[in-house]
């Protein structure tokens, strides 16, 4: 039984798979034929006739239509008879392009394929040129390269041909590029010759033979630049050092530079025996940034190494010796400073300074310590000082214990008794300062608190009170102090614009009911509408307009009584106020979407898919 | 008296057969992140291939006779508000199969080769929108990598304008249907 089941588990999976994998929406039908002339891939800039021909069942087309990187196109196209088109173009030079052709079948709305065609054009491949071939040191390979000429927008393939002198054998290989040939399997002696033969479709070429020896085309592993130095003789000198991890001996090395600003290279051209360090000297101008490149070849051979990455060196600056006598002498006949170049002088005088100021320092130290020596043993003279300052200061002061009967707040405090003795039906413990008058403040409409209002209410209470006046009174929203968090930034003042409010009565209440109850807002109420709101919902993406409205809902639903959530709700109201009713969409549709935030779903029947592939249809033939 | 207490507890485990055993994976769907990823692959599915397009995409011979060969969510899914209520598990599973269905294509050289969209273009943001939401139900419901997945034959560059019109047509109506239910879902099946 188990096995029984297995088995038809198989089979229909197997059936399911074959179904989905060979089905229409992985794979398209043809219904006739679509060719070009003169050939399905030829060179560009020569004219061209595309063909279809229809066979399809039960359609006569009464037109056909050929689309061309999925652009229709509406010219050069004409009926040949009844069952096939003509398109054609001159001097075609489109490397890579896509046809297909459709036809109007009676019956049907939609055009009805005939067949398609990838059509690639190019050129035949150029002679290949330049072919090269040496064997970078340690890395066992000989790497052939050449220049291929222009660009063919063909399949171009290039095979190199590889034949011993010494024993006549040839190897191929293959590339749409250059080439790495492995050394090991050149086993055919020392000496080969080298060609190279491209072709496509349009035709072939070959390159000019090529002879090598093995031994003449290694390229001395890279050379480096590692460092400089700078000799200040008598002739101020740059020593570059340079090396090479090459295991062969001798070769000859060019090294180039010029200063950087300038684009004219100088060459030195030295021999090298590489079992020795490297290095070379150059006489170049002071104070100048130079870039230095290297390169080897070994001795006898051809073929050079690419130059070494570049290397900069800055030359010494050459400073004159200037004496502080020269540098004053020059200071007062110029009247300028140049702190960068005498900066030593600046330092010299400065000593000078300090040496005067420590001197100073030090006698009046001195002297200070002798008086004070003075003052300690002198009795006498101590004595008549302190008698001096006992003169001068005044008598409380040097009373030991203070007379509180003297001082003025003793005397205040009994007044106040007297006057409240005075005055036993009006015992208070303090009075404020007298408030003299009372002015009124107008400041401008945008910058006026909304913490402005009548009574003398405090608290949590004085807020709540104040965000109602925030709704009801015309003052713009600006800023809404907590009195018991301190101070908050400033929230919006989007009705800078000073646009009147309107009174709206017809608004349903629940919608923007705040969830504390006491911002109820009652019937006197006057919502808002804001005229500045830059939010469309009136484009055609509705869908994009339904996401957005949900992402309100739920700033609205976290419940929190803050002036933000005031004014988000207040936008809201004027976001569902404006959203329109028509779409492109059919309503199931809409709806399918559209459910969201605590709206029940819709009561109408489900559909399955294909009823909404019918909807799009009849979308498609009202369009048309 | 055995038959008795066998008959009992039968009666007993009724309840737990039909919510659990039926279902693979009995936890609860996660509908609310469902419904948001759903309602996203929706927006997606249209700004890739709006409906003006439809009209440029030609009809085959034979369109009309055949099956259709893609995963369509049926009356028979389970999909409907009832179908949902008494178990949900069935409708899911059918549009977990078809998210793969329509991630593998989108992900194939028909979209991927010759001629080349942008790879962070629309079509990147709904694959990727794609395997978002199948994971999920993976996840949640614990379904099989489904082998019946498709696997195109290679096509060629003219071939693959029509086909991502005709995919991305299929797409849309399959969406929109999942959206819906989840929508449903979230609005009258969440815990």
């Amino acid at each position: 039984m188990n096995q029984v089941t297995i088995q038809w588990d198989v089979v229909m999976a197997l059936y399911i798979l074959f179904s989905w994998c060979h089905g229409g929406i992985t794979n398209i039908k043809c219904s006739g034929h679509l060719w070009v002339e003169p050939a399905p891939i030829f060179k560009m800039g020569v004219n061209i006739s595309i063909y279809c021909q229809a066979a399809i069942k039960n359609c006569q087309p009464r037109k056909f239509y050929f689309y061309k990187n999925d652009i229709k196109e509406r010219f050069k196209m004409t009926r040949i008879n009844r069952t096939t088109a003509w398109l054609w173009y001159n001097n075609f030079w489109e490397p890579q392009t896509f046809v297909y052709c459709t036809a109007d079948c009676p019956g049907y709305v939609q055009e009805t394929l005939i067949c398609g065609k990838d059509i690639p054009s190019g050129y035949p491949p150029d002679v290949p040129t330049n072919v090269t071939c040496v064997i970078y040191e340690y890395t066992g390979n000989m790497t052939c390269t050449w220049n291929m000429g222009k660009l063919t927008h063909l399949d171009t393939k290039y095979t190199v041909h590889v034949k011993s002198l010494d024993t006549e054998g040839e190897h191929q290989y293959v590339t749409a590029g250059y080439i790495n040939i492995s050394i090991d399997s050149l086993q055919g002696g020392k000496n080969y010759v080298v060609w190279v033969q491209a072709a496509n479709v349009l035709g072939t070429e070959e390159s000019e033979r090529l002879q090598i020896h093995l031994n003449d085309i290694v390229i001395p592993s890279a050379a480096t630049i590692s460092r400089a130095e700078n000799v200040n003789t008598t002739v101020p000198k740059t020593i570059i050092h340079w090396n090479s991890q090459t295991a062969i001996e001798k070769g000859s090395c060019e090294m180039k530079y010029k200063v950087t600003t300038n684009n004219t290279w100088n060459v030195k051209r030295f021999d090298t025996n590489f079992t020795y360090a490297q290095q070379s000297d150059f006489y170049l101008e002071p104070n100048a940034k130079y870039m230095f490149q290297v390169r080897c070849q070994a001795a006898g051979n051809r073929y050079w190494q690419p130059w070494s990455s570049p290397f900069f060196h800055t030359t010494l600056k050459t400073v004159p010796q200037v004496t502080p006598k020269s540098f004053q002498h020059e200071t007062q006949k110029s009247g300028l400073l140049i702190a960068s170049s005498f900066k030593g002088h600046f330092t010299i005088d400065n000593k000078q300074q300090d040496i005067g100021l420590l001197l100073g320092m030090v006698f009046f130290a001195i002297m200070l310590s002798i008086l004070s020596l003075i003052g300690i043993f002198n009795r006498s003279l101590r004595t008549g000082i302190k008698r001096r300052i006992l003169l001068i200061i005044p008598t409380w002061l040097r009373e030991d214990i203070p007379n509180v009967e003297k001082s003025n707040a003793v005397k205040i405090l009994q007044e106040k008794s007297e006057f409240m003795n005075n005055n036993c039906s009006e015992q208070v413990l303090y009075t404020d300062p007298m408030i003299t008058e009372i002015r009124e403040i107008f400041l401008p409409e945008e910058h006026k608190p909304t913490d402005y209002k009548k009574g003398n209410n405090t608290g949590t209470q004085e807020t709540r009170d104040c965000l109602q006046e925030s709704l009801l009174t015309n003052a713009p929203v600006v800023y809404i102090p907590d009195l018991n968090t301190g101070y908050k930034p400033q929230i919006s003042n989007f009705l800078s614009g000073g646009n009147p409010l309107t009174k709206n009565n017809e608004t349903d209440s629940s919608t923007l009911k705040p969830p504390v109850d006491s911002l109820d807002l009652g019937e006197n109420s006057t919502l808002r509408k804001y005229p500045n709101f830059v939010f469309s919902v009136s484009s055609r993406n509705s869908l994009g307009n339904v996401l957005f409205l949900e992402e309100l809902s739920l700033i609205l639903n976290q419940g929190e009584c803050s002036p933000h959530d005031m004014q988000n709700s207040i936008e809201r109201e004027s976001v569902t106020e404006t959203i329109p009713e028509q779409t492109l969409l059919p309503d199931e549709f809409v709806s399918c979407l559209g459910i969201m935030n605590d709206e029940l779903p819709s009561i109408n029947p489900y559909f399955p898919q294909n009823i909404l592939e019918e909807h799009f249809n009849k979308i498609s033939l009202l369009e048309k | 008296m055995l038959l008795g207490s066998r008959a009992v507890m039968l009666l007993l485990l009724l309840p737990w057969t039909a919510q659990g055993l039926a279902v693979p994976g009995s936890r609860s769907p996660a509908w609310a992140q469902g419904q948001q990823l759903s309602q996203k692959l929706c927006m997606l599915a249209w700004n890739t291939h709006p409906l003006r397009g439809y009209m440029d995409v030609p009809r085959e011979e034979g369109d009309d006779e055949t099956t259709s060969d893609v995963p369509h969510i049926q009356c028979e899914d389970g999909c409907d508000p009832q179908g949902l209520k008494d178990n949900s598990q069935f409708c899911l599973q059918r549009i977990h199969q078809g998210l793969i269905f329509y991630e593998k294509l989108l992900g194939s050289d028909i979209f991927t080769g010759e001629p080349s969209l942008l790879p962070d273009g629309p079509v990147g943001q709904l694959h990727a929108s794609l395997l978002v939401l199948s994971q999920l139900l993976q996840h949640e419901g614990h379904y099989r990598e489904t082998e019946l997945t498709p696997s195109p034959s290679p096509s060629l560059p003219w071939q693959r304008l029509l086909l991502r019109l005709k995919i991305l047509r299929s797409l849309q109506a399959f969406v929109a249907v999942a959206a819906r239910v989840f929508a449903h879902g979230a609005a009258t099946l969440s815990p």
